[in-house]
């Protein structure tokens, strides 16, 4: 490789880390991430906090309610894939549904904690849920059979957030990542200062 | 009115018009849903009487108390009564627009609009 070439690959590695870096750092000015292996408290504590920015980011109460119930869909998600699955490889959809059908009253209790991440850019908002089991093809159990035992979650989800992708994770696990635009006129983007958010125990 | 977590419910039986009244109020989430299970099932499950849904002070509902509604509608139907909502908060009444519960549960705007529904069929 002559001298130009190496200079070039090495500028475009830097480059494109620069980039990601600021991507990842930079465009996104408040963050704030949670986690917690209790499902009930910790499904409500991220509730509210989704509340609170709602209210912060003066979103009226459809968008305040669909904040909350995409928050909740995704963290029951989370809970779920470890509470019924546990530490089990990836799963068809079949093998999903018949092992919480058959364990629904008795949920293992999970020992790899939730993440959830909540991240404001100049226009979005997005959530980050991230869970510690072995992960299933979450995106195959939307549907849209809303008499059917499953699937409405996912449905709600990816009609409330403006974009939905889910990753699993190497290692283990399902990463969501929920989208929400945001109106311009915003108190907050215009200020870019969060008040305090309500005290949470992790 | 029995009261638990953010969930309270009442029931009130009117036999005139062959239906049980039954009032929720706070949020029928994941907790909620295991708390009211039981009584919602047992009532949907009466041979002799429709159920009225009063949710105005219903606040919040996620899949799974879609998914508890959806039980009842299965249980009242196999009885051949009816399962009516009533008083929907607009944020609720938008979610069952979007999931197209509006074609599958009638849905009134007061308990009395409810009880003249049941009448008249």
């Amino acid at each position: 490789m002559n001298r130009l070439t190496l200079w070039a690959t090495k500028y475009k590695v830097v480059s494109g880390f620069i980039s990601w870096y600021r991507c990842e750092y930079f465009s996104w000015y408040w963050q704030r991430s949670f986690y917690f292996v209790e499902y009930f408290s910790g499904v409500k504590m991220v509730r509210n906090v989704a509340s609170c920015l709602a209210k912060q980011l003066q979103l009226n109460a459809d968008e305040e309610f669909a904040l909350n119930l995409a928050v909740d869909e995704a963290v029951t998600n989370a809970w779920e894939a470890q509470a019924y699955l546990g530490q089990k490889e990836e799963t068809s959809h079949e093998e999903y549904t018949y092992s919480k059908s058959k364990n629904w009253d008795n949920p293992q209790k999970i020992n790899k904690p939730i993440w959830v991440k909540f991240m404001l850019g100049s226009d979005m908002l997005r959530i980050i849920v991230i869970d510690g089991g072995k992960g299933f093809k979450v995106g195959a159990h939307c549907s849209i059979d809303i008499m059917g035992d499953h699937g409405r979650g996912c449905f709600l989800l990816e009609t409330y957030m403006d974009k939905v992708t889910w990753f699993p994770r190497q290692g283990g696990g399902t990463k969501c990542v929920m989208d929400k635009k945001l109106p311009r006129t915003s108190h907050v983007l215009l200020t870019r200062k969060i008040n305090k958010l309500p005290s949470v125990n992790n | 009115m029995e009261e638990s977590h953010m969930m309270k419910w009442a029931k009130e039986l009117m036999p005139q018009h062959q239906a049980i009244i039954m009032e929720i109020q706070g949020e029928l989430d994941t907790e909620g849903v295991k708390i009211l299970e039981p009584t919602f099932l047992k009532l949907c499950k009466e041979d002799e009487f429709h159920l009225i849904l009063n949710c105005a002070q219903l606040t919040y509902i996620n899949s799974q108390g879609l998914g508890l509604l959806i039980s009842g509608k299965k249980s009242v139907g196999e009885r051949g009564h009816k399962l009516v909502v009533t008083n929907l908060q607009e944020p609720i009444r938008r979610l069952f627009e979007v999931i197209r519960f509006d074609k599958i549960f009638p849905i009134c705007e007061s308990v009395d609009l409810a009880l003249q529904t049941l009448n008249e069929r």
